[in-house]
């Protein structure tokens, strides 16, 4: 895990999270390599429900992370936006240094976030007592 | 007649090359000793001073290949490979592939690319182990 930015996928109350790892430690739960496997193979040929123009960005973050830096911006973004498209709140591990930090923040999301289901896809539930540190607050925000 | 090449160029490429061979693994659901079914979480690109040779790597557990000796030898100065993350960065597999391939046996001849993470493009530190095994890596 610690060699790899490893996507994972989630429902926390109710939304659907996508999460890039960034070198850090996944939840027990999340671990078992043939059940995560199967859900990022699903999700990488699952096709988009949103449109370019229907995903959002937490503005907040990428201006603070990013400021006078657009390319790093525009690369940073793609592959959350992608999942976002895909349906997903795209998150990513906020603190790349620490590996036992487990704080992820929104990067994209779709503009009706809550408003959709992924069809034909399993994914699991965040057990309680498991979930990292989840930043939902730019959901209100972003409306 | 081969011109020297730009290091954060090269890694980028790099980073951009794993992007679209991830995306591929995971369409076609490929089996799992599969290279890049997940992103690696930093890439890097080791190379001469004059910017003419080059090797790239990424970031993962140091299972089977063979370390230069050379090389060997110095990382093992902080932990066995495999213990305390010795043996897993992107620098050190970037210079492994440098020294075997282009038998070079000088770790002073080695320069490393800034390191980058493949999903993003974000610049990755130095961690203290490759500060303590490179001379140019500070």
């Amino acid at each position: 895990m610690l060699t790899h930015d490893i996507d994972w996928f989630c429902i926390v109350n109710g939304i659907y999270v996508h999460l890039a790892s960034a070198g850090g430690i996944l939840p027990l739960s999340f671990r078992d390599r043939d059940i995560l496997r199967e859900l990022q193979h699903n999700v990488a040929v699952a096709p988009y429900l949103f449109a370019e123009e229907d995903v959002v960005d937490n503005e907040a973050f990428l201006n603070q992370r990013f400021a006078n830096n657009p390319k790093g911006r525009a690369s940073y973004v793609v592959s959350f936006r992608d999942m976002a498209r895909k349906g997903f709140v795209s998150m990513d591990r906020t603190n790349l240094l620490e590996t036992n930090d487990n704080h992820y923040h929104i990067v994209s999301r779709p503009r009706l976030w809550n408003e959709h289901s992924i069809e034909n896809i399993v994914i699991p539930e965040m057990p309680v007592g498991e979930k990292p540190e989840l930043d939902f607050s730019p959901l209100g925000l972003l409306e | 007649m081969k011109r020297p090449f730009n290091p954060d160029k090269e890694v980028c490429d790099y980073c951009d090359h794993i992007m679209h061979a991830h995306i591929q693994v995971l369409r076609e659901n490929k089996d799992e000793r599969t290279w890049y079914w997940d992103y690696p979480a930093v890439a890097a690109v080791c190379h001469n001073d004059t910017c003419m040779a080059k090797r790239s790597s990424f970031s993962h557990y140091p299972s089977g290949g063979k370390w230069h000796g050379v090389l060997r030898a110095k990382l093992e100065e902080i932990a066995p490979i495999g213990q305390r993350l010795v043996g897993n960065c992107a620098e050190q597999h970037a210079a492994n592939n440098y020294m075997n391939q282009l038998t070079e046996d000088d770790l002073g001849e080695l320069y490393f690319s800034i390191a980058r993470r493949p999903r993003t493009k974000e610049e990755i530190p130095y961690c203290n182990n490759c500060k303590r095994t490179f001379p140019n890596i500070h």
